[in-house]
């Protein structure tokens, strides 16, 4: 760029200042063949850098945690209430009534882990104070979904969970 | 393809305008002048700056999955290796970047010394540089023990036995440095600390004095 300083500036004919090199010829030329073959061999080796980097960042193989659940009946006492990790998806199982009952322990307002009241007999979720009775059914709080039933079965006295 | 170019050639446009940046491109990297005297020695140097570079990203990689804790080290370690998408070549990089940066300062090392390039005026590239060779062997040092295997745990265990030698500070010294009396999971949670921030922390500062000093001086020419 040029500015007033240039005309001040006593140190003979003008210097060149730094040009860029040459933009791509017009017709073909050996250093635009260069620069082309260079950028070529700078994307493979890019390309080749970059593609470990982002599988890297995709998720690992885990070891998931177990689908079938199996619980013998005569483990499961009056009012209590059992949490298990299904495929990463927390359960609860409650036994209120002599009858078992399995449901998703997510809330379903936001998705807090529900807890278990023994005394209350009602699900309760510390986040916003939602309140499910032992159906599932939600009571109160910012909720009006039931929570989610899991199917299960009741084989030889287990209570299994496929 | 065209596009892609004409894209290129806007953004240098772009960029050239608000900041001149072309001649400081190629002033410091596409057209940088080295003197006609200098030998394939002196890319040692510029090459251990580069494997330093390589060792923060892959270290950055690894630091997303490694657990500084000594129950669960050596399974995250195993995980990365086994489970991780590439993983393994990310860790065996960082592990032969390891040896690769002792060797390059070593034979950039020699070179200076060969050449005697550490006179006057560049005393004090000398000394920051040996600050930087003794901040490099101990990111070595600290880098071994994270994955706590055998050889992790024992060369840990003998390395900072050294220091009792020194008189009657020693043994502070050795629990200073392992943070307790044995090699624990104090010391390795130390060492982790130390790995990842301190010492590249100091690393870096001593690199920006040591490239500064450099462009200031100007690479050494023979008399």
């Amino acid at each position: 760029m040029n500015d007033s300083r240039d005309n001040q500036r006593s140190n003979g004919p003008a210097r060149p200042r730094a040009v860029a090199p040459a933009p791509a010829p017009a017709r073909p030329s050996r250093r635009g063949f260069f620069h082309a073959c260079i950028a070529l061999m700078t994307g493979i080796a890019a390309f080749i850098l970059a593609f470990p980097i982002f599988s890297f960042f995709r998720l690992p193989k885990r070891i998931s945690t177990a689908k079938r659940i199996e619980v013998p009946i005569s483990q499961l006492s009056e009012d209590q209430a059992l949490f298990f990790d299904r495929q990463g998806v927390q359960i609860v199982l409650i036994y209120t009534g002599r009858e078992p009952k399995v449901f998703d322990a997510a809330c379903t307002h936001l998705g807090c882990l529900v807890t278990w009241d023994q005394n209350e007999h009602i699900f309760h979720c510390p986040c916003h104070g939602a309140v499910f009775d032992d159906k599932g059914q939600a009571v109160k709080g910012p909720v009006n979904t039931p929570l989610k039933k899991i199917d299960f079965e009741i084989k030889n006295n287990v209570l299994v969970i496929a | 393809m065209g596009r892609l170019i004409e894209l290129i050639k806007l953004i240098r446009k772009e960029l050239d305008d608000r900041f001149e940046l072309t001649p400081v491109v190629q002033k410091n990297l596409t057209h940088k002048q080295v003197p006609r005297t200098l030998s394939w020695a002196g890319c040692f140097g510029g090459l251990a700056f580069l494997i330093f570079m390589i060792q923060v990203f892959t270290g950055i990689l690894l630091l997303m999955y490694y657990k500084p804790d000594p129950e669960r080290a050596w399974d995250s370690v195993t995980f990365i290796k086994s489970n991780v998408p590439m993983g393994w070549l990310i860790q065996r990089v960082h592990s032969v970047g390891a040896n690769m940066m002792i060797a390059l300062v070593f034979l950039h090392m020699a070179r200076v010394v060969y050449l005697r390039i550490f006179r006057k005026p560049r005393e004090l590239h000398w000394i920051s540089g040996s600050v930087l060779l003794v901040a490099t062997t101990m990111m070595a040092f600290t880098g071994y023990l994270l994955p706590w295997t055998q050889l992790s745990y024992w060369g840990a265990k003998v390395g900072t036995e050294i220091p009792s030698a020194v008189p009657r500070l020693g043994e502070l010294i050795v629990v200073l440095i392992r943070r307790g009396q044995s090699i624990s999971g104090e010391t390795l949670g130390f060492f982790f600390a130390m790995h990842i921030w301190v010492i590249p922390a100091v690393s870096v500062l001593m690199m920006v004095l040591h490239f500064l000093m450099i462009r200031r001086t100007g690479i050494s020419r023979p008399l």
